[in-house]
């Protein structure tokens, strides 16, 4: 029997999941409504071995807790389930620490072999993710090309990404991080130099471009 | 042509469109299709041929819906700022 939680903000598919994973023999811990939740719930005793993720949630989305996890649970394995089938969101969650990723309209019978094969071999690629992973190694010569700039950044590293492309001041941003202003002056030339960037518009660039922050 | 929306209107217009899709309708249609998988007796196989049916119908549904947002996402950002 398969310990599983699930992180989905779509109550109703969630649990239609839950109960598609308790039909498949496997037991659901508990169920998130996203990442901050989770990570509330989760308990360091009774850990789950799969956790099937959802990646647009509120508060704390896919990215943020796959690696939150993956610092501080790296034996939780993460499946991500998502409606989402473009290049950008797959790697992003593989670079994040996911072991597999399927979506959302994917059959019953392609979860479990998912599920099974990440508890068995360690990671699950199908068809879908192995023609992107194809597409993106072949990419990968150019130059120009956007997948080779994503670079895995922590959760702190992340929320003062997002900040830096508002109109709040460094200053403020310290406040709102709840940090000294000096503090956010490491969380920037840390940034600066993991992306070789020198501006505060180089930063936003790359999280326009990378898709953490929406425009 | 005037249109009696600024870019940016038009821009999250189109955005909030795709995100509704990819948010509420195309993942209600995947529930359903959960649904559907599961027969009278609450398994997820067995089911006959009207359920199989039913099931391609949302599959290709979802699919489309997939295809429609996408399209918008990509005009969106084709729209340059005035």
């Amino acid at each position: 029997m398969i310990k599983i939680a699930l992180v989905d903000d779509h109550s109703l598919l969630r649990m239609g999941l839950a109960s598609l994973m308790e039909s498949q023999g496997n037991t659901v811990l508990f169920e998130a409504d996203n990442g901050k939740e989770f990570v509330n719930k989760l308990d360091a005793n009774n850990l789950p071995q799969i956790v099937l993720m959802d990646i647009n949630m509120p508060e704390m989305d896919g990215f943020e807790t796959t690696q939150w996890l993956k610092q501080h649970y790296p034996g939780v394995l993460v499946l991500a389930l998502s409606m989402y089938d473009n290049e950008t969101s797959i790697i992003r969650m593989l670079k994040c620490g996911a072991k597999g990723y399927i979506l959302k309209d994917s059959e019953p019978a392609e979860l479990k072999t998912a599920i099974d094969n990440i508890l068995s071999k360690g990671f699950y690629y199908s068809d879908l993710v192995s023609g992107k992973l194809m597409h993106a190694i072949n990419k990968m010569d150019d130059e120009t090309d956007d997948l080779k700039n994503l670079v895995p950044l922590n959760e702190r590293e992340t929320t003062f990404l997002k900040y830096t492309c508002t109109e709040l001041t460094y200053r403020e941003i310290a406040d709102k991080m709840f940090v000294s202003p000096r503090t956010i002056d490491g969380y920037r030339d840390a940034l600066f130099e993991k992306l070789k960037l020198k501006t505060r518009v180089g930063l936003v660039m790359y999280a326009i471009k990378n898709g953490i922050v929406n425009v | 042509m005037k249109c009696a929306l600024t870019n940016a209107q038009i821009k999250d217009r189109l955005e909030n469109s795709a995100k509704t899709i990819y948010d509420e309708v195309a993942q209600n249609l995947c529930l359903i299709k959960l649904i559907l998988a599961r027969n009278e007796s609450g398994q997820f196989h067995g089911h006959n041929e009207n359920y199989r049916r039913c099931l391609e119908l949302v599959s290709n549904s979802i699919t489309q819906l997939r295809q429609v947002a996408d399209s918008l996402n990509e005009i969106k950002n084709e729209i340059q700022p005035e």
